[in-house]
C-alpha cells in the first residue's frame, strides 16, 4: 500500500504516536530554557512535562 | 531485562541527492529542447519531466527539496514502523516465550535502536564470493553509529522517559564530563573537576564511558541534519533534546527524537499470516515450544514462502557460482 503521508496514514505509525502537542510545546519551551542556560526554570518546565504522557 | 539482538544505524546517503540533481538536469535540458513548441509543451514539460527516450517513464514533477524531504521522511518512517513490527511479530513473540530462554533471561525483549544521520558516505563490496554486501564508509556513518549506541542500551519503556522528561537531563548535568558528548550549555558549567568527576562517576556506576550513553533513554535519535530535511510537518512531530559535541569532532550537533509508544499497538495475533507460519515451521524444528497451529491454507503459504526463499538464494549466487566454474 502506498502512503502520500505516512505519519498521518500508516496504521502502526499513527496508533504509537508518542507525543501530543501540548506535551510537545511544553517541552519546547523547556528545552528552550535548558539550552539557554536558565536552569531553573528549564527543571519546573520538565517536571511539567512528565505529566503529559 | 531487555536485551538487544541487533541494532541498527542507518545513514541516508546523498545518493538520492545525486539522481535528483540528475533529474533536474533532464528538466532543464528538455524544458530548453521544447520552449520553442509552444506554451502548451512548455507547460505540460513544466508538470512532468525527467521522460525517457522511448517516452515511457515520467516523472512527476517535484522538486529537488521536495523530493529529499520525501525520502527523509519516509526513512524515519520505516525505523517507527520496525518498532511497530517488532511488537506485532509473532515469531519474535514465540522466541520470547521459549521456556529455556525465559528461564536464562527472565522478560526477554527483543530491541532495536536507530541512528538517522544523512551526509555522504563510500559504497563498497565487502564479504566472498558466496556472500557479496554492501559497505558503507564515512564519518557520517560513525555519526549513525553513535547515535545508535546510544539508544542500544534501553530499558524496556523508553518513550518519553524520565530522562526525556527531565529527570535525567540533570542528572546529565553532573555526568557530562564522563560522557562521550557534552553539550553546550554544559561546557559553560564545568570547566574544572572534569577527571575527578569521571573518576567519581566510574566509580559509583562501575561501567565506565560507554554505559553513560544510557542517558539518551530514546530508541530513535536523529541530527539536526536529518531533522532539517524533514518535512515541516514531520518535524513538528519531533523535538530536540539536546546539543552535543561528539567525541571526536568540534562541531556540536543538536539531538531529535521522535516519541514512540508501541505499547499502545494493538496487536492481532490470527492477523499475522506468514509470521506465525515461520513460528509454526520454528518450533517444530527446534520442537521445545508448543507448536502453532497453522490455519487451513498455511500449507499453500509456506510452499510459496520456500520457493520464494530458494529462488532468491538461487539468482544472487548463479553468476557467482558460474564464474567459479568457469
Amino acid at each position: 500500500m502506498t502512503y502520500t503521508n505516512e505519519f498521518e496514514q500508516h496504521p502502526d505509525i499513527t496508533s504509537t504516536r508518542g507525543w501530543t502537542p501540548e506535551f510537545l510545546k511544553a517541552f519546547r519551551q523547556a528545552y528552550q530554557a535548558y539550552e539557554t542556560g536558565n536552569w531553573a526554570e528549564a527543571k519546573d518546565l520538565l517536571e511539567r512535562t512528565k505529566v503529559w504522557c | 531485562m531487555c536485551v538487544t539482538l541487533r541494532s541498527l544505524s542507518l545513514c541516508l546517503l546523498c545518493l538520492f541527492e545525486e539522481r535528483v540533481c540528475v533529474l533536474g538536469r533532464n528538466l532543464t535540458q528538455v524544458k530548453a529542447t521544447d520552449h520553442d513548441k509552444g506554451p502548451s509543451t512548455a507547460a505540460r514539460e513544466t508538470r512532468y519531466y525527467g521522460a525517457s527516450p522511448d517516452g515511457c517513464v515520467e516523472w512527476q514533477a517535484v522538486d529537488k527539496r521536495q523530493r529529499i524531504q520525501r525520502v527523509a521522511d519516509q526513512a524515519l518512517a520505516s525505523m517507527v514502523a520496525i518498532m511497530s513490527m517488532l511488537k506485532k511479530s509473532a515469531r519474535l513473540r514465540s522466541y520470547s516465550n521459549m521456556p529455556a530462554l525465559v528461564a536464562r533471561i527472565p522478560n526477554f525483549e527483543v530491541k532495536m535502536g536507530f541512528g538517522l544521520h544523512v551526509g555522504w558516505a563510500i559504497e563498497g563490496a565487502i564479504g566472498s564470493e558466496y556472500k557479496v554486501d554492501a559497505s558503507y564508509l564515512s564519518p557520517n556513518v560513525n555519526m549513525a553509529a553513535r547515535l545508535e549506541v546510544t539508544p542500544r542500551c534501553l530499558p524496556p519503556k523508553t518513550h518519553l522517559s524520565e530522562m526525556s522528561s527531565g529527570r535525567t537531563v540533570y542528572d546529565k548535568s553532573r555526568l557530562s564530563n564522563l560522557l562521550e558528548v557534552t553539550t553546550s550549555a554544559e561546557s559553560r558549567r564545568h570547566t574544572a573537576g572534569t577527571d575527578e568527576k569521571r573518576s567519581l562517576m566510574a566509580a559509583e556506576n562501575g561501567r565506565g564511558v560507554q554505559a553513560a550513553t544510557k542517558q539518551f533513554q530514546t530508541p530513535l535519535l536523529m541530527t539536526q541534519d536529518m531533522a532539517n530535511i524533514l518535512t515541516p510537518g514531520t518535524r513538528a512531530m519531533c523535538r530536540q533534546i539536546d546539543r552535543v559535541t561528539v567525541k571526536g569532532s568540534t562541531q556540536p550537533v543538536g539531538l531529535f527524537t521522535y516519541d514512540v509508544d508501541v505499547e499502545r499497538l494493538r496487536v492481532d495475533w490470527s492477523d499475522s499470516m506468514c509470521v506465525c507460519l515461520t513460528s509454526h515451521l520454528h518450533t517444530h524444528t527446534l520442537n521445545s515450544c508448543p507448536p502453532v497451529t497453522p490455519p487451513a491454507w498455511a500449507d499453500d503459504v509456506r510452499c510459496v514462502c520456500v520457493c520464494v526463499c530458494v529462488a532468491v538464494t538461487a539468482s544472487s549466487r548463479t553468476p557467482w557460482r558460474s564464474r567459479r566454474l568457469r
